[in-house]
């Protein structure tokens, strides 16, 4: 009867300590994007600013995907050698968002089919401009952000003295 | 008939008085535990050893360091993503998913092998340090890096995760990193 009992007892303990190391192992809900987010620069243009060696970026975004979009990332290049665009201009942001973080926060969601203008100033030397869809996404109660790496666009606008 | 039934009943009383006689005696010579005794003493020392044995083999056992709501860091490093590029003899690193990557290890490999440091011990002195929080999702991070003769680096990410008591570091297998070329 003891041996008995202690055998389902060793079986339960062990049950319980495998249970909960595999579960571990188990994938839980990750942050991500669906597939169907997109965006399209429409047009992107670079001003000299008056009296100075900086410029003013102006972009325009339309939403040409299935969801809707609440911000996106904005990064540039300053030369044609630089692969990674690393520079991020979104604190830069004077009008169409703000910047909470290192992304632009769109003042009203971009809907599919929604175009928006957006100002970045002032700026230095660019080369190319890298836009990153984002979202935020609720996942088990908690809102999230979610970038949307795979819809990245590129669009070389050269604003430099040439 | 009568008679002869008797006597071997009688023998027989008399073997079995003996018999009790003997295995009277044979206790008093040998005293030993009681059963009860020596069951629990053999389930107490199994216990002992069972949890001796289970101590040791959780000290060579790794300790699950979890991230998200329990997911372990090892399956969380396979949904690392990042890019990375070397040109004019500085690093710049983005981070491409929505995993955090805290910090970030340089494997230099030269033609004599290789040496693993943390990628903020080849930052130059004046340079950005890499960010204490860790690169976020599109974070970027552009540094002056020196590659003490290395012609490549591999950039392991670490991530921080929960372990048992406290947040703990765990560097990512290689294969969810990322190779540049230095020279």
């Amino acid at each position: 009867m003891i041996g008995y009992v202690l055998l389902v007892s060793f079986a339960i303990v062990m049950g319980v300590i495998v249970y909960n190391w595999m579960k571990t192992y188990v994938p839980t809900d990750t942050v991500e994007c669906p597939d169907g987010v997109s965006v399209f620069i429409r047009e992107i243009q670079c001003d000299t600013i008056v009296g100075g060696l900086d410029y003013s970026l102006s972009l325009n975004l339309t939403n040409n995907g299935r969801f809707d979009v609440d911000g996106f990332y904005v990064r540039v290049t300053s030369t044609p050698e630089q692969k990674l665009a690393t520079i991020d201009i979104s604190k830069k942001i004077v009008s169409g968002g703000s910047a909470p973080g290192n992304f632009v926060q769109l003042t009203q969601k971009l809907s599919p089919g929604d175009k928006a203008s957006f100002r970045f100033s002032p700026i230095k030397e660019t080369y190319s401009v890298e836009v990153i869809p984002m979202m935020f996404r609720e996942v088990e109660g908690k809102i999230r952000l979610a970038s949307c790496s795979d819809a990245k666009v590129k669009e070389i606008v050269e604003c430099s003295e040439q | 008939m009568q008679r002869t039934v008797s006597i071997e009943l009688n023998n027989a009383r008399n073997i079995l008085k003996y018999e009790k006689t003997d295995i009277k005696m044979i206790r008093k010579i040998k005293k030993g535990v009681s059963p009860i005794i020596a069951t629990v003493l053999l389930i107490g020392m199994v216990i002992v050893l069972g949890l001796i044995v289970f101590t040791w083999m959780k000290a060579l056992t790794k300790e699950a360091i979890t991230k998200f709501d329990g997911e372990n860091v090892e399956t969380i490093c396979k949904r690392v993503s990042f890019d990375a590029e070397y040109s004019g003899g500085g690093v710049s690193i983005i981070n491409r998913e929505n995993v955090p990557i805290y910090q970030m290890k340089a494997r230099l490999i030269s033609s004599g092998g290789y040496e693993t440091v943390y990628l903020d011990e080849l930052i130059k002195q004046d340079a950005t340090l890499w960010p204490r929080y860790g690169l976020d999702a599109e974070d970027s991070f552009i540094a002056d890096i020196n590659t003490r003769g290395a012609s490549e680096i591999v950039l392991i990410p670490v991530l921080l995760g929960q372990g048992e008591t406290d947040k703990m570091k765990f560097t990512c297998e290689e294969s969810a990193g990322r190779k540049i070329t230095v020279a």
